[in-house]
Parts: structure tokens; C-alpha cells; sequence
């Protein structure tokens, strides 16, 4: 969270949204249901019904080698207008979650309606982005932390350089 | 192509599973029985506005996917169509309608030469566009009228003769060229309201008026 979230939250960008959105998929779904469960209640419009699907995913070795296909991922989604007299929001939502929880993903889109919405955003961003993100920077710190703590420098070995050829080993 | 938001999109089906099989069933039926018309249950009936017609809007919707390229008549492409059918189904909008799969006309006026869409290869006839076409409507016609065609061939139990609002004889004409392909050659849906008329590309078509050349087959 730098200084430029506080000046976007008047005009929710696309870098905004984009920020919030990747928290919110990161989000542990007690958190939403504690948050939004009683919203999540109302009679919504589904422009696209929770779905189930996968999607693959890529990676490069090192994040510099040749992009591989890592393996498939269940991802659920879904798109939906919130019933706006429950709400307060006329803005239609996008939620996409790991894993094949519907209700999550309706948590998701739901809190991404409620963030556009200009005079609720500023609510609900202290409410469940402001945390989340502090939660998620916090966990990424200590995770790199403990992964710093084992580093081992390999004097004698040259530390192996990110090269675009993927095919080094097959080399004779 | 226009640039619909999020928040103006219409819904597509509530269950997509199962009312897209309906509207499939009776995209199947119209084209099985040429000039008999299919009404589509309301149920299954969704459209991008108010003023775009729900039979052609539901046929496409439950036809299309994301390996599907469409091609939209200027009306249509100035309207919701294209961003509602683009997200509900994932098709990609195409510019040249020589190279779309699906072609979709406001009215038979902004249908393109039929000769200019993709007809299929002899190995591959099933990959020739296919057509749906909004028409203000459609009566069964009686005894030879000026603007009736008559329908013959597989599907059909003798002749069905059909007056579809804005089908002239250079329609006829292109559809008798077309026919001289055959396997080639493209299906069409005429639509309007609720119901489909098929016009699959085996069908037989004759101006009701035209005596004169008639031919039995």
C-alpha cells in the first residue's frame, strides 16, 4: 500500500482495481463470509453464473527461461449485479478464486461491486482491503524471511544465469 | 464493433446448460423441416435490447463458442450485439464476412451476397457459414403470390409455399447459384419475435409467381 492507493481511491483506475481484485482472489473465504455474508443474502443478477473451470498456467525457470506450461488450475468465476436495494451498488462485479467454491467467488464479485461504487469505496476499502493487503504483505515478508535464513552461497559454483535457451541440459 | 461495458450488459441464459440445448432442439427442428416455423420457448428467449430480436440473439447464443468467428451486419455491429455475444460466448468478431463461420444480418437488405460467405470444401462442407437473419415476418402463402417462395426438397412433404417479408427474387437467385455447389453452401435461420424459420442449404427454393419455369423435382 503506497501513497498512490490513497490518491486512487477517488477515481478507481484500472491499477486500483486491478490491486484489489488480486487481494480479494488471495482472501481467505471466512474473512469475506464474516464481512459480506449477510449482502451475499439479497436477490443478484448473474450477467455470467459461478462457473468451474481451469486454467493453465504458465512459468519460466528462474522467471528468465523458456515459458512452460506448469500445470492446470481450478479456477472458479463468476459476474453479477448485486441487488442494489440490499447493497447500495449499481456497479456490476467479477469474481475469480482458486479452488471450485461458488460462494466465494460471488463473495469476491460482490466486494468488487461494492468498491466501485464511489461513495461506498472509501468504506469498504478500509474494511476489507486495507487489512487483507496488510495481512498478505505481512505473511509475503515472513515467508521471505524464513526462505532468506537458509540462503546459501555458493562460492566455487557460479551461480547459475538466467538464460532464454531452456534446452542447456539436453546439450552434449 | 462498439464497446459495451460491464455494466450495461444484459444476462444470457440463467442456465446455459439447459436452455441452450432447447434453443439447439429447435434451431435443429427449423433446419430439419424447411419453411416450417419453430417457435422457441419463451423460457429460453434472452436478447442483448429490447430492440434486437430474441429468436436469432438465443439461436446464436446457444450455437456459438469461444473457436467461432461472427460477422454482424452494420446495424447489429453498432448496437450491444457483438460485446454480449463476444462475452456470454467468447466468439471473436469478424470484419470480413467471407471468413466468418456465423453471419448474423438485421434484415435480409444487409444480408451479403451469398456467394461472398464461406461455402465449405467438398471434404468439408459443414465448414461453410451459416446465417441468421432477422425478417419482420412471415405468412403461408396461398396459390402463386408475387412475393412467396415455395420451398421443395428433403424435409419438406410436397411443397410449402412461404411469403418471409423482404425475401425478392434476387435472393432466390443467389440461393439457386449457390445451390449449383452442392455439398457447398450456406444454411440460413430466418427470425423474427419468438420463431425460426430454417432455410437449410438443400432446400429448393421457387418464386410462387413464377409458373412459368417450374420444374418438378
Amino acid at each position: 500500500m503506497g501513497s498512490c492507493m490513497v490518491t486512487d481511491r477517488a477515481t478507481s483506475s484500472k491499477v486500483s482495481r486491478q490491486h484489489w481484485l488480486g487481494v480479494l482472489a488471495r482472501a481467505p473465504a471466512d474473512f469475506l463470509e464474516q464481512h459480506l455474508g449477510v449482502l451475499a443474502q439479497g436477490s443478484h443478477q448473474w450477467l455470467r453464473p459461478a462457473e468451474t473451470g481451469l486454467v493453465m498456467v504458465r512459468a519460466r525457470a528462474g522467471g528468465t527461461g523458456q515459458r512452460f506450461n506448469l500445470g492446470e488450475a481450478t479456477v472458479t468465476r463468476c459476474v453479477v449485479r448485486p441487488d442494489a436495494d440490499l447493497t447500495g451498488t449499481h456497479q456490476v462485479g467479477v469474481g475469480y478464486v482458486l479452488g471450485c467454491s461458488h460462494r466465494q467467488a460471488l463473495l469476491v464479485a460482490l466486494a468488487d461491486s461494492l468498491l466501485q461504487e464511489s461513495k461506498l469505496h472509501a468504506h469498504w476499502y478500509d474494511v476489507l482491503i486495507a487489512p487483507l493487503a496488510h495481512m498478505q504483505a505481512q505473511a509475503a515478508a515472513e515467508h521471505q524471511a524464513h526462505t532468506q535464513s537458509t540462503r546459501v552461497e555458493f562460492f566455487t559454483v557460479a551461480r547459475e544465469a538466467g538464460t532464454d535457451r531452456g534446452d542447456e541440459e539436453d546439450a552434449p | 464493433m462498439s464497446a459495451l461495458s460491464l455494466q450495461d450488459m444484459a444476462p444470457g441464459f440463467a442456465d446455459s446448460t439447459a436452455q441452450s440445448q432447447v434453443v439447439f432442439r429447435f434451431a435443429l427442428d427449423a433446419l430439419a423441416r424447411p419453411g416450417t416455423p419453430v417457435g422457441i420457448p419463451a423460457a429460453s428467449l434472452v436478447s442483448p435490447s429490447s430492440g434486437i430480436c430474441a429468436s436469432a440473439a438465443s439461436v446464436l447464443l446457444a450455437l456459438l463458442d469461444q473457436d467461432c468467428t461472427l460477422w454482424l451486419s452494420p446495424t447489429l455491429a453498432n448496437g450491444p450485439a457483438a460485446a454480449w455475444l463476444r462475452f456470454h460466448t467468447g466468439c471473436r468478431v469478424e470484419q470480413d464476412c467471407s471468413k466468418a463461420d456465423f453471419v448474423w444480418a438485421a434484415s435480409i437488405a444487409e444480408l451479403p451476397s451469398l456467394q461472398g460467405l464461406r461455402q465449405g470444401s467438398a471434404e468439408y462442407p459443414d465448414q461453410s457459414a451459416t446465417c441468421v437473419v432477422g425478417v419482420a415476418g412471415w405468412r403461408a402463402a396461398v396459390g402463386p403470390e408475387n412475393d412467396a417462395v415455395s420451398l421443395r426438397g428433403p424435409g419438406v412433404r410436397g411443397v410449402i409455399t412461404v411469403a418471409v417479408d423482404g425475401m425478392d427474387a434476387s435472393f432466390v437467385h443467389q440461393h439457386h447459384a449457390m445451390q449449383a455447389h452442392a455439398p457447398c453452401g450456406v444454411d440460413m435461420f430466418f427470425c423474427t419475435g419468438d420463431a425460426v424459420l430454417g432455410f437449410p442449404r438443400s432446400v429448393r427454393l421457387q418464386l410462387a409467381g413464377d409458373v412459368g419455369s417450374h420444374v418438378c423435382m
